[in-house]
């Protein structure tokens, strides 16, 4: 908390002083703008300057000295245009209220004037794998909850959920260590091992969420086997104001408030530079299944970032800080002592502890913390292409307290966590993009992670320190109706283990082995673009994954889960070899269909195997699981198709089917989403006085029973199937310029009980029951734009 | 104000960010803390059985799992030995014995008797069981208790440490988790 008070204290008193700036106006005709022209650069005067006010239609030059002089304005705003022979014309606002000298600061490119054009050439993204985008409305709907829940929109994409505010996103089945979340740009390195680790990601910091589904190691890095979850800013103001954004979220389910503001600036006197700071507070209380409440379900968040960019046509600066902290309840009846309280609760019609509704939170709960720093600079090499280095610290903390607080009174008033895990990351990229040249463009780069894990309380997981290192090219050739991609890239792992190793009779014995793993992955891909009405790709990938540190060493108990795991330390990396072929059609601006269809052929595929019996501890018997590696083949299909009927009613559709399967036993996978399928009727408003852009719509969501799982492999068999209802409305008025809009929705309408196979909560308890939801988001166009009055 | 000015602050901003961001680092990971720092642990139950016609005839049974929750099974696990139809008297003993010296946390549940319940369920020749010891709300304990054994043969004997925190306990075994949970052969001759 100490620390967000400092940034927050260096951004205000950088930002001061620009904001002082803006003062009352005052009414006379006599007043001078008078100051110099000066090279950027060197600092150097520039003489023969042509200075020209537009407003006025005049023109001053500028001496040898560089002064320039205009006497007898009026107060007013004016817009000022500066010309030199070897620069780039220059032009900048300026708020005349009293006698002013202005010096004007001009690139000056003696024989380099190709610039303009090539930085207005844009770099073409580096990928031909299809995007799938959140839709902005589907955004806004999901404002409030968590990132998990915003990518749900996406076909393909599930979540693993630990009740209802811990959410995981699975894309094509898997999930945690196997799909890569890419933060403003940056790898997210948490403690993603844990199925109950949801991604320390604020949703309000993203403007736009997309999911690249498919193996994707060539341009991310290792792990990157199911996809890739891309969350990314909004750009930086690029004209000079001051502009932001309030949304206010209420929700009934848990009488929760979300309220989030963001604010951003360009200033007239510093062309290059642009700010953004951003902040979101987060409280929910204890939420409720439709027949009961889910005690101690209450969690908090409190979010800061902030940006800074510098960015001249040549080069660029940019730098993000974000800070993540949530404090989460764990819904009391989950945590169980052992395999017979575990049995207890599912014998139980209802959960053993229920209780009132609090905005309180007790053990058992999570802590967690999550801390972002990154600096990206960019540099264009000539005609030819863009340089960029990435530097990025990332450090994240997370205190798991257990239901019950230590016997030891004098352990109970140290309130340590009883799990604690600390990640600390420092990542480089250095990427060089290159221009089309005879139809190709791609780029090259290396990157570099090292990363520290340290632990306090009971061992999980051991301390360990890794590097990793890689190196990547990829070419994409393009004519015509024709794209091919092809990429290759090496990756290498080096990880050192500090651990106590149990021997006998309470003696232990610190060990420190070494792993490394090395890999060549490659990934080739072909669009075929008919017209604008057809897009057929096909894009082979390969992608792999070292054995994460709980694979290979978790030894002892995960008390959430009542369950003894075993690390093993001889497994290999894993790897998948995955297709994707995808068909976009859109006949017309009506219809949009898209069928995407998968396969994965994964080699030493690590899971946690049960094993026959049980394991009498003290506390009584617990199951134990061992992490194996098996074959595994993932086929399945994402469906999904829009109609627009006519101006007001549109029809969505969606499904995704997945078929995973256990080569080496020849059985089915567990914890695999079922079969779902989405519809959704949208009826959109026409225009009325000020109100615009308002619709209705319903929707509904089907998901199977997952009967394909391996029989007796689990605590208590899969839930039935479930349908539920949805109601969405959203509408935006103008109130003086601004447009404001307002979102009402209405999740689980019937108040529906079910249980979806892929809650760890289902052992325990109902699904949340009905919530509505009001969603408020109100624009803040202020200051400075052509009102704000200068010095 | 001038625009250099304004970069000079920029700049230094910057700077300040970076370095602020790297400042509490340790590049080199800490080696875990020792193991006889972890939170506390249960590791052993110790039953003392004094029979009641002959105070100086003391019998033990002990279940030993050393490494606690840790995962790796128990070591040492005694089948309960009495004679058939007679009294006895039980103290149960709680060890951490990961400590040294070693801690006794029989002494922490007394001290929080008013959350914790001992819970006996014989089954086959075995005994019958009655608490002895009361908490402040005057809810059975089961740190000491009676064991009246059956006639000769064998059976099993569950015992089960109920945490019953936050007013959940009211002297039956249902609410709250498991702390410790040891079924163990009894064999009555």
């Amino acid at each position: 908390m100490r620390k967000l008070y400092v940034h927050i204290f260096f951004f205000i008193t950088a930002t001061n002083f620009l904001a002082q700036q803006i003062l009352l106006p005052k009414t006379e005709c006599n007043l001078s703008l008078q100051g110099k022209v000066i090279d950027e650069h060197d600092k150097s005067a520039l003489e023969l300057a042509t200075i020209y006010i537009k407003e006025l239609n005049t023109t001053a030059t500028s001496d040898e000295n560089g002064n320039y002089e205009f006497k007898n304005i009026c107060p007013g705003i004016y817009n000022i245009k500066i010309n030199h022979f070897n620069c780039q014309p220059l032009e900048e606002k300026i708020v005349l209220t009293k006698n002013t000298v202005k010096n004007f600061f001009q690139e000056h490119h003696a024989n380099q004037l190709n610039q303009v054009e090539v930085s207005a050439k844009k770099i073409e993204e580096q990928s031909i794998q299809i995007r799938n985008d959140v839709s902005a409305e589907k955004l806004n709907q999901s404002k409030g909850q968590s990132l998990g829940e915003a990518l749900k929109n996406i076909t393909g994409v599930t979540t693993l959920n630990t009740g209802n505010s811990i959410s995981k996103p699975i894309i094509h089945g898997m999930h945690s260590n196997r799909v890569l979340v890419i933060n403003n740009g940056i790898r997210q390195e948490g403690q993603q091992w844990g199925i109950e680790h949801a991604p320390e990601v604020d949703p309000f910091i993203a403007n736009k969420i997309s999911v690249i589904k498919g193996a994707n190691s060539v341009r991310y890095g290792s792990d990157a086997i199911a996809g890739v979850i891309l969350v990314e800013a909004k750009p930086m103001r690029d004209s000079a104001g001051i502009s932001g954004e309030v949304n206010l979220v209420g929700m009934s389910n848990g009488k929760a408030g979300t309220s989030s503001a963001c604010l951003e600036g360009k200033f007239n006197e510093l062309k290059a530079f642009s700010w953004r700071v951003q902040g979101t507070l987060k409280q929910y209380g204890t939420v409720s299944a439709p027949n009961y409440i889910l005690i101690n379900t209450g969690s908090n968040e409190y979010n800061f970032s902030y940006a800074l960019g510098w960015k001249k046509e040549n080069y660029g600066i940019d730098i993000f800080y974000s800070q993540f902290n949530t404090t989460l309840g764990i819904f009391g009846a989950s945590h169980i002592g052992n395999l017979s309280d575990l049995k207890n609760a599912f014998k139980s019609e209802i959960p053993l502890e229920t209780g009132p509704f609090t905005y309180e939170i007790v053990r058992p709960f999570q802590h967690i913390e999550h801390e972002l720093f990154k600096a990206k600079s960019y540099l264009l090499t000539g005609e030819n292409g863009k340089l960029s280095l990435t530097y990025a610290r990332q450090y994240n903390l997370r205190y798991e307290y257990d239901k019950h607080r230590p016997l030891d009174d004098s352990l109970v008033n140290l309130d340590k966590p009883d799990l604690q895990f600390e990640l600390t990351s420092h990542s480089t990229d250095l990427i060089w993009e290159h221009n089309s040249f005879k139809h190709f463009n791609g780029s090259i780069g290396v990157s570099g992670i090292t990363q520290g894990n340290t632990y306090e309380g009971r061992v999980l997981i051991p301390n360990f320190r890794s590097h990793n290192g890689g190196i990547f090219m990829i070419e994409r050739w393009r004519k015509n109706r024709f794209e091919l991609e092809g990429g290759v890239r090496y990756d290498y792992r080096w990880m050192q283990i500090y651990k106590y190793q149990y021997i006998a009779n309470a003696i232990y014995e610190l060990i420190s082995p070494i792993h490394k793993f090395e890999n060549i992955t490659g990934n080739l891909g072909a669009i075929f673009k008919k017209d604008s009405t057809l897009n057929i790709s096909l894009n082979f990938g390969s992608a792999w994954r070292a054995p994460s540190v709980n694979e290979l060493y978790s030894n002892g108990l995960h008390h959430g889960a009542a369950a003894l795991e075993f690390g093993n330390n001889k497994l290999q990396s894993e790897r998948t070899n995955n297709i994707i072929f995808t068909t976009r059609y859109t006949p017309s601006k009506k219809l949009m269909v898209e069928i995407s269809t998968y396969y994965h052929y994964i080699t030493n595929f690590i899971y946690r195997k049960p094993s026959l019996y049980p394991i009498v501890t003290i506390h009584g018997a617990f199951p134990s699981f061992n992490y194996t590696q098996t074959d595994a083949s993932l086929l399945g299909c994402d469906f999904y198709l829009n109609y627009k009927i006519n101006k007001q009613f549109e029809i969505t559709s969606k499904a995704s089917l997945l078929r995973a399967w256990d080569i080496t036993e020849n059985n089915w996978l567990m914890m695999m989403p079922s079969d779902r399928y989405e519809a959704e009727i949208i009826y959109r408003f026409k225009k009325y006085k000020k109100i615009n852009s308002s619709y209705l719509s319903a929707s509904t969501l089907f998901v199977t029973k997952q009967w394909r799982v391996p029989a007796n492999s689990d605590f208590a068999p899969p839930p039935r199937e479930y349908f539920l209802f949805n109601i969405h409305s959203s509408c935006s008025f103008k109130i003086k310029n601004q447009n404001i809009e307002l979102g009402f929705s209405i999740f689980n309408l019937l108040n529906q009980t079910y249980r979806d196979y892929l809650d760890r909560f289902r052992y325990f308890t109902d699904a949340i029951g009905k919530n509505y939801v009001v969603r408020l988001t109100v624009p803040l166009n202020i200051l400075i734009n052509n009102k704000s009055i200068k010095k | 104000m001038k625009s250099n000015q304004y970069k000079l602050i920029l700049y230094a901003f910057m700077l300040l960010s970076v370095i602020w961001a790297c400042k509490k680092d340790e590049d080199q990971v800490k080696l875990p803390p020792s193991i006889l720092n972890s939170p506390e642990l249960i590791t052993s139950m110790v039953l003392r059985f004094t029979d009641s016609t002959n105070i100086s005839n003391i019998i033990f049974a002990e279940f030993r799992d050393p490494d606690g929750r840790g995962g790796n099974s128990y070591t040492k696990f005694d089948s309960i030995k009495l004679s058939s139809n007679k009294t006895y008297f039980l103290n149960v003993i709680i060890l951490d014995e990961t400590k040294n010296p070693l801690d006794t946390i029989s002494k922490e549940i007394l001290k929080e008797a008013k959350d914790h319940l001992f819970c006996f369920t014989p089954l086959g020749s075995s005994a019958v069981v009655t608490i002895t010891d009361k908490d402040e709300n005057n809810n059975p304990v089961g740190l000491q208790s009676k064991w009246r054994t059956s006639s000769a043969g064998n059976g099993f004997m569950k015992i089960v440490l109920k945490h019953q925190a936050n007013g959940l306990k009211n002297g039956t075994c249902s609410p709250g988790e498991t702390d410790i949970e040891v079924n163990f052969n009894t064999k009555i001759q």
